[in-house]
């Protein structure tokens, strides 16, 4: 019975936040565009973050992803065209327990719960990738070897996974930082990385490599749309980024924020000089899109020029739910279930899907009767629609 | 949460219960002060803290959620609050006192916080962090002194200075790892 009691405080919390900033924030106009034409697509990229709460049965926005990657793959008129990237945080609390730990039979049921949106038939078919980023939570927020053999037993179950015939596997490799390099098409390169490495462990001869490494891949890049992928975002209007109310946790979570105390949050020492660095490397080519998870809603912001990414998205609305507000540059916010989907045209165009749950909440389907939540399942899953897109490019 | 209002309720009781009938009277008169005292003592303890976990992010060890600010570093929480509501119950005026000598304290102990973290750290957080660990250290000397040093009672029945450290203070903490 803990996790609707939990699920139920989290989202009477949520929504005692979003009454109590709904009337400050500032309206966002809505932006719709019609879905492109299969034919006119090069790549299709799912993003998902903080998925690991979910679960199979449970969970809606699993099942309605998995739906979605079935409907692209079947779409798709070529092989290989479509990516799912998991933006960490695949396994909570505290990343996938040993298999000889009473833990693990939990831990890897959440993870299983993602590898499933990759393992529909068509998606096998078409060659779709699930690539799984790894968290801070995936680290089980420790540093050293306790972190990385976690990395490790995640790894080596997407490996398990991966030999069984799902194509899942983790990316960069556990305990390295990146950035891992995917070039796409002829449009596309990702590069994936691992903050959490950076805010946990990195030494600071490796980060510089870390940042060489990254400038060195998006500056030949060419004319490829670059997206990076972490698991920590760029910026953030959430409680990691510091948008709060002050007298959330009686004023004393704001100024743990505020004196950069929490190592999570955008405002700590490790976490500005990892987006220091990125900057850095992104002085002379800015990437078109950053994504990262981290805080659980979903948001659209541009970029502030210069160096910094033309898009920064946050999808950490996989499992878990936190209220949003608002930074200067925000296109788009949802406090709801969700994930995201860009679309790379043959001819340059980048569209930005946005699909999630009505209303602000993550609704969850817990009834123990399994006939009960089976239909909850299918009439929940029917609610998912795209809330919001735009041409990124 | 429910071990320290467990514990605060049992250092309450073993308080009221060790004392003879006419202090129980008077402890019984103070029950709003006991409770102010509870919850202004747990505040304080809260603000103390921050400072700690403030201070121990500065030398390079952070918490990476607001789980981590439990265990030990809570115990400011307990001590505060428990501290509270015994002199509240005991001596109302001397918890008065230190209500004003801390609020006092953690005022000077900011200003002094701030200006300092922007002297010694670099970045937007330098003078919040200068001045949570200012307002923590304030604080706790501010309210060390209203409640440590001797108080003259105005009402012609004060203690003499020698005696007032003869106040019967049971204070008992669990801090679990």
């Amino acid at each position: 019975m803990k996790s609707p009691i939990r699920s139920a405080a989290i989202a009477a919390t949520t929504a005692v936040v979003l009454t109590a900033c709904s009337g400050k924030l500032p309206h966002l106009p809505d932006s719709r565009i019609p879905e492109p034409r299969p034919s006119e697509l090069e790549t299709v990229l799912f993003m998902m973050g903080d998925a690991g709460e979910a679960h199979r049965d449970t969970d809606p926005v699993m099942r309605v992803m998995q739906a979605d990657v079935e409907r692209w793959s079947d779409l798709m008129t070529r092989d290989s065209t479509i990516i799912v990237l998991f933006l960490g945080d695949n396994v909570y609390p505290a990343g996938l327990h040993d298999r000889t730990d009473p833990l693990f039979p939990e831990d890897s049921a959440k993870l299983q719960a993602q590898v499933d949106v990759v393992n529909g038939r068509r998606a096998r078919e078409k060659g779709v990738r699930g690539i799984f980023i790894p968290g801070n939570h995936d680290w089980g927020q420790t540093r050293g070897l306790v972190g990385i053999d976690r990395l490790h037993n995640q790894d080596e179950m997407l490996k398990r996974r991966h030999a069984e015939g799902s194509p899942v596997r983790m990316m960069p490799s556990p305990g390295t930082p990146g950035p891992q390099t995917i070039d796409i098409g002829t449009r596309l390169r990702i590069l994936l990385m691992d903050s959490a490495w950076w805010m946990l462990t990195g030494k600071d001869t490796s980060k510089q490599v870390v940042y060489r490494e990254m400038k060195r891949a998006v500056d030949n890049a060419g004319t490829r749309d670059v997206v990076v992928a972490a698991h920590h975002p760029f910026r953030s209007a959430s409680s990691h980024g510091g948008l709060m109310p002050f007298w959330s946790g009686v004023g004393l979570r704001y100024l743990l924020n505020r004196s950069g105390a929490v190592l999570q949050d955008l405002s700590s020492l490790p976490y500005r000089s990892l987006t220091q660095a990125l900057l850095a490397a992104f002085a002379e080519h800015p990437p078109l899109v950053f994504a990262g998870g981290h805080d659980h809603n979903l948001q659209v912001i541009d970029g502030r020029g210069g160096a910094e990414p033309k898009y920064i998205l946050v999808s950490g609305a996989g499992s878990k739910n936190d209220g949003v507000g608002y930074v200067k540059g925000m296109r788009f916010r949802h406090a709801a279930a969700g994930y995201m989907r860009l679309m790379f045209y043959r001819d340059g165009r980048v569209d930005l899907f946005v699909i999630s749950a009505p209303g602000d909440q993550t609704p969850k389907c817990i009834d123990p009767d399994p006939a009960a939540r089976e239909k909850c399942m299918v009439t929940t899953a029917n609610l998912y629609s795209d809330v919001y897109s735009a041409r990124l490019k | 949460m429910r071990r320290l209002t467990t514990a605060l309720t049992a250092v309450l009781l073993l308080g009221l219960a060790s004392a003879k009938p006419h202090e129980l009277r008077a402890q019984q008169r103070n029950i709003p002060a006991a409770l102010a005292g509870g919850f202004v003592g747990a505040a304080s303890g809260g603000y103390i803290a921050i400072s700690v976990i403030v201070a121990e992010s500065r030398a390079g060890k952070y918490i990476h959620s607001m789980k981590d600010a439990l265990g030990w570093r809570s115990a400011p929480v307990l001590i505060g609050g428990v501290t509270g509501m015994v002199v509240g119950a005991t001596d109302p005026d001397r918890l008065l006192r230190t209500v004003v000598y801390g609020s006092a304290g953690t005022v000077a102990g900011t200003g002094v916080g701030v200006v300092l973290g922007k002297i010694i750290w670099d970045g937007p957080e330098a003078k919040w962090a200068g001045g949570a660990i200012g307002a923590g250290l304030g604080m706790a000397i501010g309210s060390s002194l209203g409640l440590f040093l001797p108080l003259d009672h105005s009402d012609g029945t004060s203690q003499p200075a020698a005696n007032a450290g003869a106040a019967r203070i049971p204070i008992t903490f669990t801090i679990r790892f």
